[in-house]
């Protein structure tokens, strides 16, 4: 039998199985963990913290924040499931029979949480897990590899009260090989997206006459060349003032960075080296009249528009190399959310995992991240989500209810690193029993997104 | 786009300027075996085209005394060209680079220096041999530029050769005036079935709107099917003088009228970004020199590295209003049996890609009568135009069949 089809085998047998039986969570829903959580993550909703405010509420006492729920039945530091280890697991199985076949390596692509309801203080929670699917073997960015998507669902009692797709990468690394060199990459929804790497992308030589761009870059400058007799702009730069002719005193001034979108592509094919597929090139007229071509981050192909208000966004490849792109403006977009900037601080790293009782140590041990090759200790999904969550309903309010997060995992967040959101609401339905909103999310850190999603929100209908 | 007063009424400085035997005429056409033909340089197919241009005239190799070369993606044809065909004592060599006028350029300037008396046999020569086994044709196109000057702030941005660039072009059309890729997919369809009647086509299978709809995204709003062919290969025409003609073996194709257009506008702050090219300016003069109109012109070759190439230009050109090339293309006056003439050869998109020579060799075998199961029944007034750079360079030429003397 061929290693594809023992995987194959495998997943029919595991997916045949069913739901899981039940793992039971260590402890019941308590305002103790609740609270170690809301510290960390920076969240002030008065609905977990002030039993009066949450008496008032639409809840009539005090609730567990949603983005919560995989937190409960989380395995304690060195101890065993709450199960004494008889229930079976079926991503662990897929993983074992996966590493067998030499895709050692994993990495979380997407996690969508739904919330049936808001959980009370002192409910014990049953998790059951099953095999959605297993697909592959792709040919991916960070090698070839399968998905395999699990459905946990939270019960109290027997009623069901959340639910969780999880969707991992088990991929056998190629060492040498990153994106863009000629392998086909893994569909939209589902490429683990990865920083630019130094070595592949390409370089711009400079010349004389651009020397002040790179220098400007280089420091988080986007400066258009300007002549010093006429001051006319021009762009790209030149010997030359395209206006008045002059040859010298070519001076620069810096652009306020802000623009809008021109002109725009979707670029699906060829592999461009450093890139994943697809991305967003722009043609951005700046606000100071000239143009200038990049990549536009975080904007989902079908959200560009000719029009759309962008801001310069430079991505710092390493030393040497610091490209500008672009990203949405949203400070000027109507229903836009404000930002939020965090600093990535070990305090926030290390108090959010704890709180979220993933004690695995790259969240905590730097020594112990670093000799897996990572740069630092990073920020941990269930943190994340978590992150995201509070994002929404700071700028939602107290009242909004949460009822479904939706995030796809990029690039990695690290100590020391900043990570901005924003959030666009894109769907907006009122006149029924609640208003639902819709709002897209992107975290963003130095690396390019961390994560991108969609929260789904109702608040009660307005007295209109 | 440009307003020079200075410059002669076109129609007093063209080829009736001269004495009826000193005007020019294509009198040879050379194609060498086109598309994925291997293991040949750019130097060999250029060699052979100049060879078989020779030939097609009823000449000798000594009888060539002029020779203009261009090159594509790969380089590889220069001045040696001369050595290569032991052509001695030449009155006229050189290297010329417009992108995809140069077709256009290079019979201007070959046709200044017959009307001249500067020389009388000259070769105008473009060869390329980009196409590797199990290589893909983006991959090839994709490198162009990448890494050299500032092109490497847009390849580090992601924007590797031509299809973003033509790409940005088209979507502010298509924001302007609401053409639709249906609209761009019924060029392609219309040339597909036109080059199904061509032997020399790379892709003779017919192809449906559908089929456009489908086809693989390249760079949005491009579809593959919107994207012209790699081919290798090479092609030559030769231009001598009428009287000199007169004498040759095929029947005498008269340069009525030329003329270019270098907008030179790219990424500055002009608004016409894609929706009008140097089409608008060279057209109309080459046509006043020919002394004809839009409305007289029997086959149009244009120029179609992409779809919407075609779509502007036939604009630019007057074969319908600024902006109605969407409904236009999509009225059915294209393809085998419609009231254009265009592209008849299939073009680049399903023809073979030699840039500026794609259009003019249909032109020629069109003007000659030769085109077979395609050919135009009218064809004594022929438009040929050369787009280079994203639609940085344009070349028009006026060429008249044998019955359309000057």
């Amino acid at each position: 039998m061929s290693a594809e089809d023992t995987i194959r085998d495998a997943a029919r047998r595991v997916a045949g199985a069913g739901e899981s039986s039940p793992r039971y969570a260590r402890d019941p829903v308590n305002m103790p963990a609740i609270r170690n959580w809301t510290d960390a993550i920076g969240d002030t909703n008065p609905l977990y913290a002030d039993p009066e405010f949450a008496a008032r509420s639409v809840h009539g006492q005090p609730v567990a924040p949603p983005a919560m729920i995989q937190v409960w039945t989380m395995p304690g530091l060195g101890s065993e499931p709450n199960d004494g280890g008889r229930a079976p697991d079926p991503l662990g199985e897929m993983m074992t029979v996966l590493d067998h076949a030499g895709f050692t390596s994993v990495v979380a692509t997407n996690c969508e949480q739904t919330y049936l309801r808001y959980l009370r203080h002192g409910e014990v929670l049953a998790l059951r897990a099953a095999l959605v699917d297993v697909t592959g073997p792709k040919q991916t960015a960070l090698g070839p590899g399968w998905f395999v998507t699990t459905r946990n669902t939270w019960y109290s009692g027997d009623e069901p009260v959340a639910s969780m797709d999880w969707r991992v990468l088990k991929f056998r690394p190629e060492l040498g090989v990153t994106a863009g060199s000629g392998l086909p990459s893994p569909g939209p929804d589902q490429d683990p997206r990865l920083a630019p790497d130094p070595g592949s992308v390409m370089r711009p030589p400079h010349s004389p006459d651009t020397e002040f761009f790179w220098a400007g870059t280089a420091i988080g400058e986007l400066r258009i060349q300007r002549c010093g007799s006429c001051g006319a702009l021009r762009h790209p730069p030149g010997p030359a003032c395209l206006d008045c002719g002059a040859t010298e005193q070519q001076d620069y001034q810096v652009a306020a960075g802000t623009g809008s979108v021109y002109s725009y592509v979707v670029h699906r094919h060829p592999p461009v080296p450093g890139k994943q597929l697809p991305f967003v090139i722009a043609l951005v007229e700046l606000t100071e009249g000239v143009r200038i071509l990049g990549e536009l981050h975080g904007v989902s192909p079908d959200q560009v528009s000719i029009g759309l208000p962008v801001r310069v966004d430079f991505t710092r490849i390493d030393d040497e190399l610091v490209l500008p792109g672009w990203r949405e403006d949203t400070r000027v977009r109507p229903g836009s959310l404000p930002e939020l900037v965090l600093d990535v601080t070990p305090t926030l790293i290390v108090s959010t995992a704890t709180a979220t009782r993933d004690f695995y140590p790259v969240h905590h041990d730097r020594d112990f991240a670093v000799r897996g090759g990572s740069k630092d200790i990073f920020l941990n999904i269930l943190s994340t989500t978590g992150l995201v969550q509070r994002y929404v309903t700071d700028w939602a309010g107290p009242e909004a209810i949460v009822r479904s997060i939706s995030i796809r995992l990029g690039a990695p967040c690290y100590a020391g690193d900043t990570l901005t959101f924003s959030g666009q609401v894109t769907e907006n339905v009122t006149g029924g029993e609640h208003d639902e909103q819709v709002i897209v999310i992107t975290g963003a850190c130095s690396l390019g997104n961390h994560v991108t999603g969609t929260v789904r929100i109702t608040t009660a209908a307005r007295e209109s | 786009m440009t307003d020079s007063p200075e410059l002669r009424d076109p129609a007093d400085s063209g080829p009736r300027a001269v004495r009826p035997g000193l005007r020019p005429v294509l009198a040879g056409l050379g194609l060498t075996e086109l598309g994925k033909v291997y293991g040949r340089t750019p130097a060999q197919f250029a060699a052979e085209a100049v060879r078989l241009a020779v030939a097609d005239a009823g000449l000798t190799l000594a009888n060539v005394d002029g020779l203009l070369t261009s090159s594509g993606v790969t380089g590889g044809v220069s001045l040696d060209l001369q050595r290569e065909l032991g052509l001695t004592d030449l009155r006229l060599l050189t290297h010329m680079q417009a992108y995809g006028s140069t077709a256009g350029s290079m019979v201007t300037y070959a046709s200044l220096a017959v009307q001249s008396g500067m020389a009388s046999v000259v070769a105008c020569v473009f060869a390329d041999s980009p196409l590797r086994p199990e290589r893909g044709s983006g991959a090839i196109y994709g490198t162009r530029h990448a890494g050299s000057g500032w092109w490497g702030l847009l390849g580090a941005s992601g924007v590797i050769g031509a299809n973003p660039m033509y790409a940005l072009a088209a979507r502010r059309h298509m924001e302007r005036y609401g053409t639709t890729s249906e609209q761009l997919g019924h060029i392609a369809v219309a040339q597909r079935a036109w080059a199904a009647l061509n032997p020399a086509a790379q892709m003779r299978e017919p192809i449906t709107l559908a089929d456009h709809q489908a086809s693989r995204w390249i760079a949005e709003p491009f579809h593959l099917l919107d994207c012209c062919l790699v081919s290798n290969g090479g092609i030559a025409v030769l231009v001598t003088s009428a009287e000199r003609a007169a004498s040759m073996a095929q029947p005498p194709v008269h340069v009525l009228g030329w003329a270019q257009c270098h907008p030179g506008r790219y990424l500055r702050r002009n608004p016409d970004f894609g929706l009008v090219t140097g089409a608008a300016t060279a057209g109309p003069a080459a046509l006043a020199m020919a002394g004809v109109g839009v409305g007289d012109v029997d086959v149009a070759q244009l120029y179609d590295c992409y779809t919407f190439t075609v779509l502007v230009t036939l604009e630019d050109y007057g074969f319908c209003p600024k902006g109605e090339g969407g409904p236009f293309a999509a009225s059915g006056v294209l393809g085998p049996g419609g009231k254009l003439m265009l592209n008849t050869g299939g073009g680049q998109l399903s023809g073979y890609y030699m840039w500026g020579m794609t259009p003019l060799s249909e032109a020629i075998i069109q003007a000659r009568g030769h085109g077979g199961d395609r050919q135009s029944a009218l064809h004594d007034i022929v438009l040929v135009s050369g787009n280079g750079g994203v639609l940085d360079h344009h070349a028009t030429l006026v060429l008249g069949g044998p019955a359309a003397g000057p």
